[in-house]
């Protein structure tokens, strides 16, 4: 039987990301009042969001200029917001 | 007595001339109801959206107090849509209108007429409070009509020509990609991470957050329509009734007796008095459910909202609750 190749569509990508970010919002806000704990969520849904990025990559090579680009500027993004969280998270502690 | 009055008609009085002025554009035929749809969906997509974004971004405020309260009207949304079920199930004869009379006993229109009136009661730091509530009831008030009417689908549907299937992916792809969801998470992250936005950005997301409520009242008003008040009207009034009188006189004492006050008690009178939303009629008409009831019975709540939320805060400011 021939193995089928797993791809991450965008769609789920997007699904994937919204949902936690939803998780994390509520846990964030609600439940967690220690800020290094709270840091260290931000930096675990940062690293998950790098994860999918990459897996992304991955599975849908090539990918066309312009997606490269947007992958790009949106890791950066996360990358940045990543060094803030363990700034704060190291200051907190 | 006299300043209670003048206070409850003053948080209930402003919403309803506005979807007053949304009823009287169709009626005058300055709009057509088509046109005044589209603005509806512009306005749920962006405006609505824009204002939750900017109100979560510019306040300090946390959901993590309203825990509680987001606890309470869980538990008490569950047990009265349980109990509603259970009772229509075995009492309506039609079992295509179950799910549809279910649906029409709970849920609300927390995300339009509610959060004005929380933002008429205690400016943008309720609505930053009752942004837990907001999530909870996009959440759960789909998840629920999804499972009340499941069970009756018949092609039932008197206005659609062809009743839409509903697939459960699509449908949980809607309930967490729906624009309001995906502004408290955005407004969640850009303040989580530092980010200042620039002030054009403020600007103009702020010239739509302020036409957002006016604006959505305004198309509630349009959607009025009592031409479609046919079909089954004792039932739709039972339903009406439950939704802005029966559930409200059970859980507000409830909410007394667990100890919520001021802006938590408006918030559980709000929830379980304010009438069906348009999305119950949308969701009607997608699982082929009895369009006719969902139509009459959003007509019908909306207008009985008018006289239960104004009794229900008129009696809670009399009473010192809040």
């Amino acid at each position: 039987m021939e193995k089928r190749k797993f791809i991450l569509s965008q769609e789920s990508r997007d699904m994937i990301i919204i949902v936690c970010a939803l998780l994390t919002y509520l846990t964030h806000e609600a439940f967690l009042e220690d800020e290094v704990q709270k840091m260290l969520l931000l930096i675990g849904f940062s690293i998950l969001a790098l994860v999918l990025s990459l897996l992304y990559i991955l599975t849908n090579r090539p990918l066309k200029r312009k997606e490269i680009k947007t992958e790009i500027i949106l890791n950066g993004l996360i990358l940045l917001a990543m060094a803030n969280f363990i700034y704060k998270a190291i200051i907190f502690s | 007595m006299l300043q209670n009055i003048i206070f409850a008609t003053s948080v209930v009085f402003p919403t309803f001339v506005m979807i007053f002025l949304g009823y009287m554009v169709i009626k005058s035929k300055i709009l057509t109801r088509e046109t005044m749809d589209r603005i509806g969906r512009l306005c749920f997509t962006y405006c609505l959206s824009s204002h939750v974004f900017m109100e979560l971004f510019d306040s300090d405020a946390s959901i993590g107090d309203s825990m509680p309260l987001l606890i309470f009207l869980l538990i008490a949304t569950l047990i009265t849509f349980t109990i509603t079920w259970i009772i229509a199930a075995k009492t309506i004869k039609n079992k295509n209108s179950v799910g549809t009379f279910v649906q029409a006993t709970f849920r609300s229109s927390f995300t339009v007429l509610g959060l004005s009136m929380v933002g008429n009661l205690a400016g943008n730091d309720g609505i930053v409070y009752a942004s837990g509530v907001l999530v909870m009831t996009v959440i759960l008030y789909n998840t629920l009509a999804v499972l009340c009417m499941s069970p009756y689908r018949a092609n039932a549907c008197t206005d659609s020509a062809q009743p839409q299937s509903v697939r459960l992916i699509p449908l949980i792809k809607d309930i967490f990609t729906n624009p309001l969801i995906v502004a408290v998470i955005l407004a969640f992250l850009v303040k989580v991470s530092g980010l200042k936005l620039p002030y054009i950005a403020t600007q103009t997301v702020g010239y739509m957050s302020d036409m957002a409520i006016p604006l959505s009242l305004i198309t509630i008003g349009s959607s009025l329509d009592f031409g479609r008040i046919k079909g089954q009207l004792g039932l739709a009034f039972t339903a009406a009734f439950i939704k802005t009188f029966g559930l409200a006189i059970v859980i507000i004492p409830l909410a007394v007796f667990a100890g919520f006050r001021d802006l938590d008690i408006a918030i559980v009178a709000i929830l379980f008095t304010t009438g069906n939303p348009s999305a119950s009629f949308v969701m009607a008409k997608s699982m082929d459910g009895d369009c006719d009831l969902a139509a009459t019975a959003l007509v019908l709540s909306t207008l009985m909202s008018i006289f239960a939320l104004t009794l229900a805060l008129y009696i809670l400011r009399s009473l010192g609750l809040m």
